[in-house]
């Protein structure tokens, strides 16, 4: 118990220590702290948009969803491949744009597109909207985690201070750079160690990987197959189509895009990140094997099976090991949802208040943010309680309502006016909040459909009123003007 | 800065884009046949096998993809900074338009 203790320390400290060594040698101007001075190779930016995949949310809610509910939980599988194939295109020309024009948050390319200040300001309001539920989970995670490996001499409450303290530390001194430099000791470990779990639980305990989903198939028939109803094969794709398309809209991913120094950085991931994703698959094995190990965990608590089946099965050092990579995941992805929020606070909510600030005020701003937005998000995660898991959900649906207005901004000038944008957002957001806060499904709003239609992810009502009403309003507006040619 | 000055439409798109979808079309468009635990497949009950081929394949279809783009320079590389390897050394981009002017001008000589 102490030595997975002194473990937890090390790598807490070490995280820190690395957060903070990255600023040598650079000035940090808002461009430096927000976008790395857009002088990222492969590497780091392969690790930036690996590193905010493996989130806690992957860690303990993968293993916790193989655990849980079965099947269904390849979704996540699917959508990551599926958005990488969807990068090779996308993210090469938001780059391309986004050069030379000093971007540096997703509120701002909107703004360039669609040369509409206000619509920027409504990205930026539900940017940030989006991402602050998704910190405190990170918080939540980052409490659960240390809890669980230090087997309980660190209460989460304690876990959650310490770890909020060292985001402030490192992300107001180094910025994204900070957060490259802890990505790659991060995925170096939870690589490790998820192959070593994923491959030795499974074979500790059943033998082989054919024993024990044979053994599981036997105790919990369906378990291993996508159901006839509820999370159907329809739910499957409707959400699966979802978050691909959502992935990128999410503002911490489109500042992520910044950094590249290079547009083919983005084309040679999306040729490596499928491979690299593939670890996802230890982490359902070890939910699989904790189905028959260590049952019983219902409802949220089936986040913990990993850490129940590990300390059932290893020494306390190596649960030390795992926890320190869980840390990980949860500094790392709560770094980058920082930057990005309190970027976007800055750039495109304090400035558009007031419009006269220097470059160098809205940066101090920026970072000033860091603090509050970090002790923010710590209240919530103190005292939310579950309405924080809503709000995440709703998160998903949030962002991806941004998606119409940044397929159809591509292209010499936007497809549709920066009203039709502005209009669909809204519409699309609103939608979201009804159906989020009524907690209903298409099946409760029409019984009478085909179980099929029923099935669907209620999300996708949500982007149908959005791209309707673009479509109404752009027959009553003008699209901006060609872009002037030299 | 005039080097990114907004560019007339550009050419980009290649038949051979398409590939990029059959990563779904496979993964979810085989779902109903594919939706099984028996056979296992190395262990993997089939709905898993499945779906990881698929991803092993959506590499492969990604990496001809660059390989194509590479050869129809497509993909060029341009690095962020004044000059630094414009045209990914095809010499294409030099004179008014930088970047953008040069993967154009690549995609029309074809």
């Amino acid at each position: 118990m102490t030595i997975s203790l002194a473990i937890l320390g090390t790598f807490f400290v070490i995280a820190i220590v690395l957060g903070l060594l990255a600023k040598r040698g650079h000035a940090m101007t808002l461009e430096q702290w927000s976008v790395g001075g857009r002088g990222f190779g492969s590497l780091f930016v392969f690790l930036l948009m690996a590193g905010e995949i493996y989130t806690t949310f992957t860690f303990l809610g993968g293993s916790g969803w193989a655990y849980g509910k079965g099947a269904p939980a390849l979704y996540i599988l699917c959508y990551l491949t599926l958005a990488y194939s969807l990068s090779y295109f996308l993210l090469p020309a938001i780059w391309r744009y986004a050069r030379g024009r000093g971007l540096v948050s997703q509120a701002d390319f909107f703004i360039a597109k669609y040369e509409s200040p206000a619509l920027g300001l409504l990205v930026a309001v539900v940017g940030v909207a989006a991402l602050v539920p998704y910190l405190v989970l990170q918080l939540k995670g980052l409490g659960i985690i240390v809890a669980e490996a230090s087997y309980g001499a660190i209460t989460p409450v304690t876990a959650m201070w310490c770890g909020t303290g060292a985001l402030i530390v490192y992300v107001v001194v180094s910025g994204v750079r900070g957060s490259a430099w802890t990505a790659a000791l991060k995925d170096a470990m939870i690589l490790a160690i998820v192959v070593v779990m994923g491959t030795y639980l499974p074979l500790h305990y059943h033998g082989s990987y054919g024993a024990m989903f044979a053994a599981i198939d036997t105790a919990k028939p369906g378990f291993l197959t996508l159901p006839a109803a509820g999370m159907s094969q329809s739910w499957f794709i409707s959400t699966v189509l979802l978050t691909t398309v959502g992935v990128y809209t999410w503002p911490q991913f489109f500042a992520g895009v910044y950094t590249a120094r290079s547009e083919n950085v983005f084309r040679k991931n999306a040729v490596m990140l499928p491979l690299y994703q593939l670890v996802v698959l230890f982490v359902f094995f070890t939910g699989f094997a904790a189905t028959l190990a260590v049952p019983g965990l219902i409802g949220a608590d089936a986040d913990l099976s990993l850490f129940r089946i590990a300390k059932m099965t290893f020494a306390p050092w190596a649960v030390g090991m795992i926890g320190a990579a869980g840390l990980l995941t949860a500094l790392v992805p709560g770094s980058m949802l920082l930057i990005t929020a309190a970027t976007m606070l800055a750039k495109n909510i304090y400035r558009s208040v007031a419009p006269k600030s220097s470059e160098r005020t809205v940066g101090l701003v920026a970072r000033g943010m860091v603090p509050v937005l970090a002790l923010s998000a710590l209240y919530l995660a103190l005292h939310g309680g579950q309405a924080i898991v809503a709000l995440l959900l709703m998160g998903y649906n949030v962002v991806t309502q941004l998606f119409p207005a940044l397929v159809l901004s591509f292209g010499d000038r936007p497809r549709i006016s920066a009203t039709a944008a502005l209009a669909g957002i809204i519409a699309g957001e609103c939608t979201v909040a009804a159906i989020s806060l009524s907690g209903t499904s298409i099946g409760k709003l029409a019984p009478s459909l085909p179980q099929m239609v029923k099935d669907l992810n209620i999300g996708v009502v949500a982007l149908l009123v959005n791209a309707t009403v673009i479509v109404a309003v752009s027959l009553f507006t003008r699209r901006p003007a060609a872009a002037r040619t030299e | 800065m005039p080097a990114d000055a907004p560019v007339p439409p550009r050419r980009r798109w290649r038949a051979y884009h398409a590939l990029a979808l059959l990563p779904a079309i496979g993964m979810l468009g085989g779902l109903s046949f594919a939706n099984r635990v028996y056979p296992l497949v190395l262990g993997l009950p089939f709905l898993i096998a499945w779906l990881v081929g698929w991803v092993l394949a959506t590499a492969a279809i990604m990496a001809i993809i660059l390989k194509l783009d590479r050869v129809n320079g497509l993909a060029t590389d341009e690095v962020q900074g004044e000059g630094a390897g414009w045209g990914d050394g095809e010499g294409e981009g030099s004179g008014e338009g930088k970047g953008k002017g040069s993967a154009e001008g690549k995609g029309k000589a074809r």
